[in-house]
């Protein structure tokens, strides 16, 4: 099968997920007792059953649900994600203004945990058992096991409060009208403390699975025929066991990638990051369903899509895999 | 004449807590220029690790501890780790067992060839490009340019060998090792490799050192031979006399053991067969979704019979579909079409339920003794549970247990032991008794002694042999090797792609095959005429 049509169908198949995801939602929010009604008499400290009564005429929710359900999914067909109750804008583009935050805090947590995590894992993997090894290990398994929300505020405290090393929280410096390098400088401080935060969790992830497979494919006959062949060591680690040993790697980068979309949540709440996370939690709070199914439907797609770029990266880099197989 | 490589004294040490404490225990062997060595041997002999030695590879923890091997007048085991890698490659190069393993899967053909020119000479990749087209053309591939641009999954197994050979070539070295090249080869390939290493240690005037466990192969290359056993050499001479007159125990007892390809069994009695397989086809689809999916036809209208009391041999090179006639057989795979009569009912497209009392009937002994056993259970569990899942009483299931085992040459007091505690011909005798506990009147067995060293698969054969006759049964014996077919077999079906090429008595084929094909295989076979009868 060739690429192209591979992609058509990875891409059919997307579509055919984000219906489930919007069926699946629509009903899933409608679980929990109360409405934004409720949410918004509570805010206002004071409602009759008539106010309440008109409010969930204004938003549709006195209709049935079905009747609901069918007005939703021929609005989003037609790329109409509704609008905010709360917010009173369009969900398509409060999701779009927040959108570019995440991916770019995603984006550099994934950076700084494949480098970070590979780096420790070769460390490890070079002699295992050595003091290293077990360092490595140790260290990891911090990582692994600290509690995200955790590790953001002790970090926080450690490099904002007390050392004043970095700011705390934010995209930017507020009021401060950066514009140009200045203003991209400004948001890469920023994004330090929560991308690393986000990243040391996957970090210890690579750095596990960079450690196992560089010992099992060293074990393996091509990598003796290497240096039968009287190449350097070092050209023997990079070429031959870290090429190999990386294509593992890339399935759990695509599967990191999707998971970095949720948990970015807690992360972009500790940091007040003006991501999709921080949107999300609101969204839960103030029982904003539209504006919540919508993050649902863009994180499905996007996920979606980090799982086709896997694949192909996966048959570039082993060209034993033939897609579709 | 000076040798080129004198190994003096080696002995390899194993880890601590291993089962013994050197793996090569005193080896004194040398190669004159321009010569062929082979070392002969079983597993565990330590003929691979000594191989291994002159180049310094061994695994980890494994190390030479004491004795020298000169090469050209320098010990190689006392050069920095620089000047070794300067011999590896350029005086001294290696190919391996499994050209697959032995190529890396994520790096071109080229790539893999010129690295190991660029590594010792300064050259452009284009220059080392070149060079590395003409080796391949020189190994007799075709269209090397393409080659070049390929990953080594694109090429076939014998491909892939010549192309490890082209690289090994690549630096022009005084030695080539060769640990057992062509085991993991179909025949007829087997034969054009050797005959290629022949050609170019002849043409380069180089020395060899083949590793093998195989005497038929021992008497197509060697010019000198040494038996290797137990980390020892036992004997050591030129290739005639050993092989004319082979002086130790051992060596006698090895070159007996490799079966000559010459059929002992007379054709038993056909009566109405128990088994009759007409037109039987079994397709595999590539593909699918949006590509139009292509069908391999894996098995294409095959009939055969098989009679209680007669083994039938299906011989045949990878990919010619015996495996999968036999898994069609025992219904581990659905046929596409045709029948199969079995006691007179068609079991090839018959249900599950029906099927299930027929199963027991139609028993199978695999090839890997490694991982056809389940390693969590034990030796008990694993011959019991058959029988009881067909109801059979405990007590009764334990007893006849034991006497399977018996029968298949072990102590009952091993069922509780654990698949791991056992040497491959042990496995495979449980696998045996694992098949014979349902009391079968078929035995389907898939290469059972492919992966046995000689003299364990002699053993085996002999056993399988003899339980036949005891038990009356009709067996279906799957093999790429004419030699062990000729030993076992009362009749021989040779597939080639899917279909039957040629089929009749073992010894009608054997002795005047009809088809070109069976006539290449035969002609393939290592050593032929060539052993003596000792």
């Amino acid at each position: 099968m060739n690429r192209l049509s591979y992609i058509g169908a990875r891409l059919v198949k997307t579509v055919l997920i984000t219906i489930a995801v919007v069926l699946l939602s629509f009903f899933l929010v409608r679980l929990a007792p109360g409405d934004t009604a409720t949410v918004m008499a509570g805010q206002g400290g004071f409602a009759d059953e008539a106010f309440m009564k008109s409010l969930r005429a204004e938003y549709g929710l006195d209709q049935p649900v079905l009747v609901q359900l069918w007005k939703y999914i021929s609005a989003v067909a037609g790329g109409d994600l509704g609008n905010s109750f709360v917010r009173r804008q369009p969900v398509l583009d409060v999701i779009l203004e927040r959108l570019p935050n995440t991916l770019l805090l995603n984006a550099f947590a994934l950076l700084v945990a494949v480098a970070g995590g590979v780096l420790m894992g070769m460390a490890a993997a070079r002699r295992p058992g050595s003091t290293t090894d077990a360092s490595m290990t140790v260290l990891s398994m911090i990582f692994y096991a600290m509690p995200q929300f955790w590790l953001g505020m002790m970090a926080m405290l450690v490099f904002s409060v007390w050392l004043g090393w970095l700011p705390p929280f934010g995209l930017e410096t507020m009021g401060a009208d950066y514009t140009g390098l200045a203003r991209l400088g400004d948001i890469a401080v920023h994004m330090i403390l929560p991308g690393v935060t986000l990243a040391l969790y996957f970090m210890a992830s690579y750095a596990r699975l960079t450690r196992t497979a560089m010992i099992e494919v060293a074990d393996q006959d091509f990598v003796k025929t290497a240096r039968a062949k009287g190449i350097g060591e070092g050209q023997v680690a990079r070429r031959h066991i870290l090429r190999n040993a990386l294509v593992p790697l890339i399935t759990f980068a695509g599967l990191q990638s999707a998971i970095l979309v949720g948990g970015s949540v807690l992360v972009e709440n500790v940091f007040s990051w003006p991501g999709v996370g921080t949107l999300a939690y609101e969204a839960v709070t103030t029982r904003d369903n539209p504006l919540l199914l919508g993050i649902f439907i863009v994180t499905a797609v996007l996920v979606s899509l980090f799982n086709l770029v896997t694949d192909i990266a996966y048959s570039i880099a082993d060209p034993r895999v033939e897609q579709g197989r | 004449m000076e040798p080129l490589i004198a190994i003096k004294d080696l002995i390899v040490s194993l880890p601590p807590g291993a089962d013994r404490a050197h793996a090569v225990d005193g080896v004194s062997l040398s190669i004159l220029p321009n010569e062929i060595l082979c070392i002969v041997g079983e597993s565990g002999s330590g003929k691979s690790l000594t191989a291994h030695a002159i180049m310094r590879l061994l695994p980890r923890g494994v190390s030479a501890s004491s004795g020298e091997i000169l090469f050209e007048g320098t010990d190689v085991l006392r050069l920095s780790p620089s000047a070794m890698r300067k011999l590896r490659g350029a005086g001294v190069a290696m190919i391996f067992q499994d050209p697959m393993a032995a190529l890396n899967p994520v790096v071109t053909i080229g790539k893999q060839i010129t690295e190991q020119i660029r590594a010792h000479r300064a050259i452009s990749e284009k220059a080392a490009l070149e060079q590395a087209a003409g080796l391949l053309a020189e190994m007799g591939l075709k269209d090397p340019k393409a080659l070049l641009k390929s990953f080594p999954h694109q090429l076939s197994g014998g491909q892939r060998q010549r192309v490890m050979i082209a690289m090994a070539l690549s630096l022009s070295p005084k030695l080539l090792i060769a640990d057992e090249p062509t085991t993991a080869l179909d025949v007829t390939t087997q034969a054009q490799i050797l005959k290629l290493i022949k050609r170019i240690q002849t043409e380069r005037q180089m020395s060899v050192l083949f590793i093998t466990h195989d005497f038929g192969v021992v008497a197509d290359m060697a010019d000198r031979v040494a038996v290797m056993r137990h980390g020892r050499v036992v004997e050591e001479g030129g290739a005639s006399d050993v092989l004319g007159d082979p002086k130790h125990s051992y060596t006698r007892a090895l070159i007996a053991a490799v079966p000559r390809g010459e059929s002992m069994l007379q054709p038993v009695a056909q009566d109405a067969p128990l088994l009759s397989v007409k037109d039987l086809a079994k397709n595999f689809r590539r593909g699918g979704f949006f590509s139009g999916a292509s069908a391999v036809k894996a098995v294409d209208r095959v009939s055969l019979t098989l009679s209680r009391g007669e083994t039938l041999g299906i011989v045949g090179e990878s990919g010619s579909g015996k495996s999968t006639l036999a898994r069609c057989v025992i219904r581990l795979l659905d046929p596409d079409a045709g029948e199969m009569l079995f006691d007179g009912a068609d079991i090839a497209h018959m249900g599950e339920r029906q099927l299930r009392p027929l199963r027991r009937r139609i028993q199978m002994v695999f090839q890997d003794p490694f991982s056809s056993l389940n390693p969590r259970q034990t030796v008990g569990e694993i011959v019991i549970a058959g029988p009881r899942a067909y109801g059979e009483d405990m007590k009764e299931a334990r007893s006849r247990a034991a006497d399977i085992l018996r029968l298949v040459g072990l102590n009952p007091e091993t069922m509780h032991r654990f698949p791991h505690e056992f040497s491959g011909g042990q496995r495979q005798r449980i696998g045996l008794a694992r098949a014979l506990m349902l009391k079968p009147d078929i035995l389907i067995a898939d290469e059972p002694v492919s992966a046995l060293d000689v003299t364990v698969q002699a053993q085996v054969l002999k056993l399988l042999d003899d339980v036949r006759q005891q038990m009356n049964l009709a067996m279906l014996f799957i093999t790429h090797d004419m030699r062990v077919a000729a030993q076992v077999c009362h009749r021989v079906m040779v597939m080639r792609h899917g279909q039957v090429v040629e089929s009749g008595p073992t010894r009608e084929v054997f002795a005047a095959p009809s088809s070109e094909y069976t006539r290449s295989l035969l002609a393939a076979i290592p050593g032929r005429g060539k052993l003596a009868s000792v």
